[in-house]
């Protein structure tokens, strides 16, 4: 993925981490929000494909949309959480 | 226990990751001879000294360059453990109806060379400034405009 003649820059990495992040949570619940619609995801990660992660939603803030497998660009994502035998996310009907 | 896909490397990368910056800020906190507490909820096991493979679960090698903090994030190890008022880069951020401006006030409770977590965090809505969230929130660095040491008890005007 980066080419090792040139040091990735610290914008690079960043980014590089925080989807390591989510391929290590593959299987979790996810919270993540977002500035653009629909603004909010609650769900399970099911996979991370280069820089979009695939969260298959219980809750966004349209409850017509719940359901649906949103591929999140994960550049994106300005607030997440991963379940990770932390607090638990509130499941909200 | 869930079965979910995972690199042990990987995972044993992130900790060291963690467990290395409790480190330094440990050293720090001796030489300055302060005394922090760290909100952890997962136990924190010390990796060893060895370099851990850095392979990510595809295969291929990840962004961090080491298994510490890189020096161009090293602004974030330095709060860690700290209160900051945190601004987040986008305008407006909405939850369920909501809508609110970035500007989270917390504890940093980890830092990564991606992302930091604030455990406990609060969210400044204007109409509820000290709206305790229920769960650790993290940040990715890049989407972060500008932070600052601050006691998230005191007063400031949003609007």
């Amino acid at each position: 993925m980066h080419d090792n003649m040139v040091s990735p820059t610290i914008n690079q990495i960043r980014r590089q981490v925080v989807c390591d992040a989510f391929m290590e949570g593959v299987g979790h619940r996810t919270f993540i929000m977002t500035a653009e619609f629909p603004f909010v995801f609650i769900g399970v990660i099911v996979r991370v494909v280069g820089d979009y992660v695939y969260v298959e939603t219980e809750t966004t803030s349209i409850a017509a949309l719940d359901g649906n497998v949103f591929r999140i660009h994960i550049d994106d994502i300005t607030v997440f959480y991963i379940e990770n035998g932390g607090p638990e996310i509130p499941v909200i009907c | 226990m869930r079965e979910k896909p995972k690199s042990k490397a990987a995972l044993a990368r992130e900790k060291f990751l963690r467990s290395n910056v409790k480190k330094q800020k440990a050293e720090k906190n001796e030489n300055s001879s302060q005394s922090h507490t760290f909100n952890e909820n997962n136990d924190q096991e010390l990796v060893s000294d060895r370099t851990v493979p850095r392979h990510g679960d595809h295969g291929e090698e990840t962004g961090t360059m080491d298994n510490s903090i890189v020096p161009g994030n090293r602004m974030f190890a330095e709060v860690l453990g700290e209160e900051i008022l945190l601004v987040m880069r986008e305008d407006q951020l909405n939850l369920f109806g909501q809508t609110f401006r970035p500007i989270f006030c917390g504890l940093v409770s980890e830092v990564t060379n991606g992302f930091i977590t604030l455990d406990p965090v609060i969210i400044k809505m204007t109409n509820a400034p000290f709206h305790r969230f229920p769960t650790p929130l993290s940040f990715p660095m890049e989407q972060i405009s500008t932070f600052t040491p601050f006691d998230c008890g005191r007063q400031i005007p949003l609007s």
